[in-house]
């Protein structure tokens, strides 16, 4: 939950600077967004040690893939096509995790804060995996159309904050930290 | 492209994931509900079927010791008896030895009367006619015959308000402590306390060896407590154990009342 936490935090500071600097302010977005995932790669490294040679494969994978795409097209130009390998990997590790607290968790499952740590990121990486498919392209063709569906990223990231400021409410009791610790015990 | 032909190349398959997520979500809750559905019918078929086998259990201890009470009373009492008859025909036929013979004579007596106080506190029937109070004075009483063991007992007035089954397993239960108190602590010193009726509590403390709880409860000899514990649980009500190596232990036996 910390790592989540400092995921919260880098977000937080994300949207801050990019509000700030509201003009030209892509080149801070791409470096935001392999931090990002990288750390949502993080947060499923400690939850999953079963997978941890699997993880960091995939994140040097990644992070050359982002290097790649912003060498060629340069850092003011969105990383799209990262992000979108980068959120299907997402996908796949949380979705793991989500079945992980299924067969291992013995109590009531809605409960549990990690199951809403999933839902979450499960929800914003898959929904937003359409946009960002075609976001450069859109916003090439037709900035002001491209503006608006951005918005579909903006509506799932707050579905996302709540569902995220939820799994730490459950997260409160100390009890509960022992599941985070072992999610795969049953209790 | 149309504006509405990108909008809609993105919002459909925005769309498709977010209902097989939200699929997905639905099918692990509804199969979690029934999995704790299925779980807790498990426990309570458990629970039912340990409540049915310490019901029978009880049932034949208790028919055991009605024998061996019905025994002790039919058999050994009246064997003991005669003995006493025949002692104080003895007495008459030989008056010179009458001194010589009281010793024995007391110690007759005392066997006679320590055989019929266990006859009745293996009998239930005195705890079915005169209650739980009653039962436990009686049971003081005998072990202060035995004048071996200081024997405290402070009460209220007031008999529980416990059902037949109850107030039989508490009773057994006293007993057992007792047991364990003078058996294995070497107890010299007992203190009873019981008070209340609808809300009912039973405290037993006293001033033997003690032990260490968790490793007794651990080891194959805390099958006794454990037992204690769980037949307790079932009959619906809470003991606790409070005990320090070297410094006594104190049982208690709590009903909360309706």
């Amino acid at each position: 939950m910390k790592l989540v936490l400092l995921n919260m935090f880098l977000s937080c500071c994300a949207e801050t600077f990019g509000y700030v600097f509201r003009n030209n302010n892509t080149w801070f977005y791409n470096i935001y967004i392999i931090v990002n995932i990288l750390s949502w790669f993080g947060v499923f490294y400690v939850l999953e040690q079963r997978y941890a040679k699997a993880v960091v494969v995939t994140a040097i994978v990644y992070a050359t893939l982002w290097a790649g795409y912003v060498i060629k097209d340069g850092i003011n130009v969105l990383a799209n096509l990262p992000m979108v390998y980068g959120s299907a990997i997402i996908l796949v590790f949380y979705f793991m995790l989500l079945l992980a607290i299924f067969r291992f968790y013995n109590g009531n499952i809605s409960r549990h804060p990690l199951l809403w740590v999933c839902i979450a990121t499960l929800l914003y990486y898959g929904c937003s995996m359409p946009m960002f498919i075609l976001l450069n392209y859109v916003i090439r063709e037709r900035y002001e159309l491209g503006i608006h569906i951005y918005k579909i990223n903006l509506f799932f990231s707050i579905i996302h904050s709540f569902l995220l400021a939820y799994s730490f409410y459950l997260a409160r009791k100390p009890h509960n930290i022992q599941f985070l610790k072992q999610p795969y015990v049953r209790h | 492209m149309s504006d509405i032909d990108l909008i809609l190349a993105i919002l459909i398959p925005t769309l498709i994931i977010l209902l097989l997520i939200a699929g997905v979500i639905i099918v692990i809750f509804i199969a979690n509900r029934q999995r704790i559905q299925q779980e807790v019918k498990m426990a309570q078929m458990e629970v039912g079927y340990e409540k049915e086998l310490r019901a029978v259990e009880s049932e034949v201890q208790e028919q055991v010791m009605q024998n061996i009470s019905r025994e002790l009373h039919d058999n050994i009492g009246q064997l003991l008896t005669f003995i006493h008859l025949q002692l104080e025909r003895h007495k008459m036929d030989a008056p010179e030895q009458v001194a010589e013979l009281k010793s024995i004579d007391d110690t007759l007596s005392t066997t006679i009367q320590q055989v019929k106080l266990l006859g009745r506190s293996l009998n239930n029937d005195m705890l079915e006619h005169h209650g739980l109070l009653k039962g436990i004075e009686q049971e003081v009483v005998r072990l202060k015959q035995l004048k071996q063991y200081a024997i405290v007992f402070e009460h209220d007035e007031m008999e529980p308000t416990l059902n037949k089954d109850q107030r039989l397993m508490a009773f057994r239960i006293f007993q057992e402590v007792i047991n364990n108190a003078l058996k294995h602590s070497r107890a010299k010193e007992i203190k009873i306390d019981m008070r209340g009726n609808a809300a009912f509590r039973l405290s037993v403390t006293d001033n033997g060896k003690g032990f260490n709880l968790e490793k007794m409860m651990g080891s194959a000899g805390g099958m006794g407590l454990r037992n204690i514990i769980k037949r307790a649980n079932l009959a619906g009500f809470q003991s606790n154990i409070d005990a320090v190596e070297g410094k006594g232990c104190t049982f208690t036996l709590e009903h909360k009342g309706i």
